[in-house]
């Protein structure tokens, strides 16, 4: 991405005591092993190679919603947030 | 639609025998095929993850791809294993998620600003379970690039 990139913007997250457990997930082109490799050292939480076909990323986007909508428990103060801003 | 399923090690420390029992059977109710191998406590986990102790010097501890971590364990807790393996280079690596009866913020919180992958309560029906783990298969092991097997203890000097 252009001024800031996901790598850069990731280590500010995850170091930020404030922000660090706000979940992140990698979506991108990239499937190289550095950047998978580099984007766990830094904290991700996952990270996703972006599919080549709609209905691969169809699938992705569903598997996300579920896993973290109804299989994974959120901090309280990401779920606050998330009803404040009325989403 | 097939996709390719890492064909990683998976390591579970859980120290309830039959909550084990139970994952076993869910796990191959899920058509789960990776290797599944379970450690009774947080101490044993780094040992595993450290070939240290019963583990010293065996090849009997592949480098887990992914862990599943209970809270609650004697000896030494799910909070102080994933603080420990979060804090140690060789292994920060490694994804982790918590799979434990509790439920409360400030486990969940913590665990997050710890650096967990992620946290998943246990559902309390085995139908639930399956679920879980089927979701959790494809989400982690279909769909989820992970890290090379790049620091197996085995290649260290």
């Amino acid at each position: 991405m252009p001024k800031k990139d996901g790598r850069t913007a990731l280590n500010e997250i995850k170091k930020d005591p404030e922000l660090q457990g706000i979940p992140v997930v990698i979506l991108t082109s990239s499937k190289a092993d550095e950047d998978v490799l580099k984007a766990y050292d830094l904290g991700v939480n996952a990270y996703i190679a972006k599919p080549v076909t709609f209905d691969r990323l169809v699938d992705v986007v569903e598997t996300l919603d579920k896993y973290w909508f109804e299989i994974v428990e959120l901090p309280e103060k990401v779920k606050q947030r998330h009803s404040e801003e009325g989403g | 639609m097939t996709m390719n399923v890492h064909p990683i090690t998976i390591v579970m420390a859980e120290d309830d025998p039959e909550d084990r029992m139970l994952v076993k059977d869910a796990w191959d109710e899920s058509m789960l095929n990776n290797d599944l191998r379970f450690v009774g406590d947080g101490e044993e986990l780094m040992d595993y993850l450290r070939r240290t102790g019963k583990y010293a010097g065996t090849a009997a501890s592949p480098r887990p791809g992914l862990i599943l971590l209970d809270l609650n364990m004697p000896k030494k807790d799910g909070r102080a294993a994933l603080e420990e393996i979060k804090r140690d280079p060789e292994l920060h690596d490694i994804p982790i998620v918590i799979l434990t009866s509790s439920a409360a913020e400030e486990d969940i919180l913590r665990s997050y600003n710890l650096g967990v992958n992620s946290y998943i309560t246990k559902p309390v029906t085995f139908d639930k379970l399956v679920e879980v783990l089927k979701t959790l298969k494809k989400y982690w092991l279909e769909i989820v690039e992970l890290p090379e097997n790049h620091g197996d203890p085995g290649n260290r000097s």
